[in-house]
């Protein structure tokens, strides 16, 4: 009975640490209302410094996979690479948000405490083995996130962002939900894993049921990830919410979902895979066409970004549709790559944000490369990076997934994802150009003030992605290794 | 009770909570559409207790029309939205709710075709209540996930306040340490003048 | 006891889904409304699981709902702060008028 106490405790201690921590911050805000302020920040980030030790530390606990509270969590090495890059990623764009805050009058504390809610709800969600915790973390991840869209109250850009947000995706969790009854109502079970055995013998009407079941499930995730045709608030919420805050959603938040979405379709219908993969495909392609095409006519850098994102989520699906297992660490190694690309890209645009000016459109970049070459080069090795141009990581990452559909036979939905890419380059190589070779159309130019710590965040980021470009073997074996556990039941 | 009445009581229960939940999103007036869905809920509360989820029933008797609906009926009357025009829903939306019709129908269909082996069945009566089983349950294994419904509430009371608290948060007060970086090129521009 | 198949509950169910869903479409010009569509949507859900619940005797589906409705509770509460939040700004709920936000 002890070990089992222990147990249970050394496998929720860092979910219910963080979530210690953003008790604590509530109640520093409450009492000492911004003279707390500094407090808070440091207590954040140190406590998310300690959350990532207690992960590495159940690494070395937890050798086997373990189940907790009867199959409702499970702990192995992939829920734990899951939560550390919640928390590593939650760190970074944490980093950046108090200057930002500050910047815009914002208050300190619920900020703080509400980004915190929000990641314990992705770190349960990386843990999630059964139905019902997966729609609590869901929800628990998600409600922070709409209130932090609405942030700024001021701001009408935002409150109409929240208020987007927040409709669809309340759709979307209704969606979910209804896929999930379905889904009980075959397998009468609400376990990854019975749903898996009972999905393996379903025949018939049950079978149609299921399949309906799981296409709610997908469109609900979808929403999640913004994937079209259900990412019709990504862009908006890119633009219209504070700065700090779309730095992070762009990172942990989907992370989290595609860690869940993984072991949810590997681990319960993968007796379906025929079926469901069609449905991957054809919203990936949807995803690459409309985010590439529509991205081409944006102005708004964040919401030229935002369409990048949703043609990358497509790009990553693709794996997942192939989804044998070189194409699952595929889709993985891309989603790791480009969550720390476009956080360092959203940091950028953050970092040039200035009492002065903000940076909106494309064109207020214009002639960074001669105001700060630094952070202009380093801006410059994150588009490559999504583009997927050579040196950097995100041709690597693209070339695993092509590689990988090609192995599954898909050779037309190949040859139209490389002709997505080529038209993503034209935009992307636009910023480049209007970085370094136009001239800034405003009177006044400011030289950015980037503090030296953020900058060599930032700087961390883009040599990650020339690195990893050139050494993508390490994190590539490694993605293969880790994904030995969602596979095994 | 006879069959035929069970019978009688659901289709009653089936037939206002489909009235009133077509009314909810028909009326013109907000308050109305908020009555509508109460009842909506009772019916449903009726259904409920009809297949002896007594527990269920009640709670979303004392929950969701208790609370629940009284904060809506609450925000509708505090923005005072008044009458909705009606000549705004146009013929467009019309359309797309023949669609959304249709896609219903397909699944209504394939939900009476799908599960027949499960046509009838008999709720047994268990020796211990439905609500001694939904405790069990509850504060078993799935301690934690109450645990995580407890702090989206507390998720929901504190992005609610923040969010319709008047008091302006927006302080101003000195940074010392911008004060300090400020360089002699931020503050001061030298233009040339020329007559 | 009970003479009513479970197929009646789940098309009551599939009914009042395809309803919430049209109410939502419908009134996009009236936000309060698309909310209590959704609503619905989870009520149409949890008929779904209670239905399933009592049928099979398994009692995590009525579990299942328990926790539905708290979130759902939540859901609306955060739900309506936005809405009040969007009125004082912009005088208006209707989301296709709020249109800032473009592209």
């Amino acid at each position: 009975m002890g070990n089992f106490v222990a147990l249970y405790f050394d496998a929720i201690l860092p979910s219910a640490f963080i979530l210690t921590l953003a008790c604590i911050v509530l109640l520093l805000t409450a009492f000492f209302k911004h003279k707390a302020d500094g407090w808070i920040y440091y207590s954040t980030q140190i406590g998310l410094f300690v959350g990532i030790g207690m992960i590495l530390r159940q690494y070395w606990c937890f050798p086997d996979a373990v189940a907790i509270a009867q199959g409702r969590f499970r702990l192995d090495h992939f829920s734990m690479l899951g939560s550390l890059l919640v928390l590593a990623l939650s760190f970074f764009a944490l980093f950046y948000s108090r200057k930002e805050l500050i910047r815009q009058q914002l208050a300190i504390g619920e900020y703080f405490s509400l980004c915190l809610f929000s990641i314990v709800g992705m770190l349960v969600m990386a843990t999630a083995y059964h139905f019902l915790t997966f729609y609590i973390a869901l929800e628990l991840m998600s409600f922070p996130l709409y209130i932090l869209c609405a942030y700024h109250r001021g701001s009408s850009k935002g409150s109409e962002a929240a208020l987007k947000y927040f409709v669809t995706g309340a759709l979307a969790s209704g969606f979910l939900l209804y896929g999930i009854s379905l889904i009980y109502g075959v397998t009468h079970s609400f376990s990854f894993v019975d749903v898996g055995l009972a999905a393996s013998h379903a025949s018939g009407g049950e079978m149609v049921m299921l399949l309906v079941g799981i296409a709610f499930i997908l469109a609900g995730l979808a929403f999640k990830l913004g994937l079209a045709p259900f990412h019709m608030w990504l862009p908006d919420v890119y633009e219209g919410a504070p700065p700090s805050v779309t730095l992070f959603l762009v990172g942990a938040p989907k992370i989290a979902v595609l860690f869940l979405l993984i072991r949810l379709f590997q681990t319960s219908f993968i007796p379906l895979f025929e079926h469901w993969s069609e449905m991957l495909y054809l919203i990936a392609a949807l995803s690459l066409l409309v985010g590439n095409i529509a991205a081409l006519t944006q102005n708004n850098l964040r919401r030229m970004l935002a369409y990048s994102s949703i043609s990358h989520m497509g790009f990553m699906l693709l794996a997942l549709a192939a989804s044998a297992s070189a194409g699952l660490s595929a889709a993985l190694f891309y989603m790791i790559s480009y969550a720390i690309v476009s956080l360092g890209a959203f940091a950028v645009i953050t970092l040039l944000n200035h009492h002065k000016g903000t940076v909106e459109t494309v064109s207020d970049l214009a002639g960074l490369s001669r105001r700060h070459p630094w952070l202009a080069f380093i801006m410059m090795m994150l588009i490559f990076s999504m583009a997927g141009i050579p040196p950097t990581v995100g041709f690597v990452a693209k070339l695993s997934i092509l590689l990988s559909l090609l192995a599954a036979g898909q050779v037309a939905m190949a040859v139209f994802a490389v002709l997505m890419s080529v038209v993503g380059l034209y935009y992307y190589l636009r910023v480049i150009k209007v970085m370094y070779f136009d001239e800034p159309a405003k009177e006044v130019v400011y030289a950015p003030v980037v503090s030296s710590g953020s900058l060599a965040l930032v700087s961390l980021t883009g040599l990650f992605a020339l690195l990893l470009g050139i050494f993508p073997a390490e994190l590539l074996t490694y993605c293969q290794t880790v994904l030995t556990y969602p596979l095994q039941i | 009770m006879t069959a035929t009445l069970i019978q009688l009581v659901f289709f009653a229960f089936s037939a206002v909570l489909l009235i009133s939940s077509m009314m909810v999103t028909l009326t013109n007036r907000s308050v109305h559409a908020v009555l509508w869905l109460i009842l909506a809920f009772v019916a449903t509360a009726g259904l409920w207790i009809l297949i002896e989820a007594e527990f269920l029933g009640l709670i979303l008797i004392i929950v969701y029309v208790g609370a629940v609906m009284t904060l809506f009926l609450f925000v509708v009357m505090m923005l005072n939205l008044g009458e909705e025009n009606s000549l705004k829903r146009s013929y467009k939306s019309w359309v797309s709710f023949g669609a959304m019709f249709a896609v219903m129908i397909v699944l209504f269909f394939l939900l009476l075709v799908a599960p027949n082996e499960t046509s009838v069945a008999v709720p047994a009566i268990s020796s211990e209540g439905n609500l001694v089983q939904l405790g069990m349950a509850l504060f078993g294994n799935d301690a934690l996930s109450v645990e995580l419904a407890a702090v989206i509430l507390l998720v929901a009371i504190v992005g609610a306040i923040y969010l319709t608290h008047r008091e302006h948060r927006h302080y101003k007060k000195q940074q010392i340490s911008e004060q300090i970086k400020v360089t002699k090129k931020d503050r001061l521009r030298l233009v040339r003048v020329t007559k | 006891m009970t003479v009513i198949p479970l197929a009646y509950y789940l098309m009551l169910s599939a009914l009042i889904f395809g309803i919430s869903i049209a109410g939502i479409v419908m009134n996009r010009h009236h936000l309060i409304k698309a909310l209590m569509s959704i609503e619905l949507m989870l009520l149409a859900v949890n008929i779904n699981f209670v239905a399933f619940s009592q049928y099979f005797h398994d009692i995590a589906g009525q579990i299942f709902v328990f926790f539905i409705l708290t979130v759902a509770a939540a859901e609306s509460a955060i739900g309506l702060a936005i809405i009040v939040l969007v009125f004082r700004r912009r005088g208006s709920i209707d989301i296709v008028t709020l249109n800032e936000l473009r592209g």
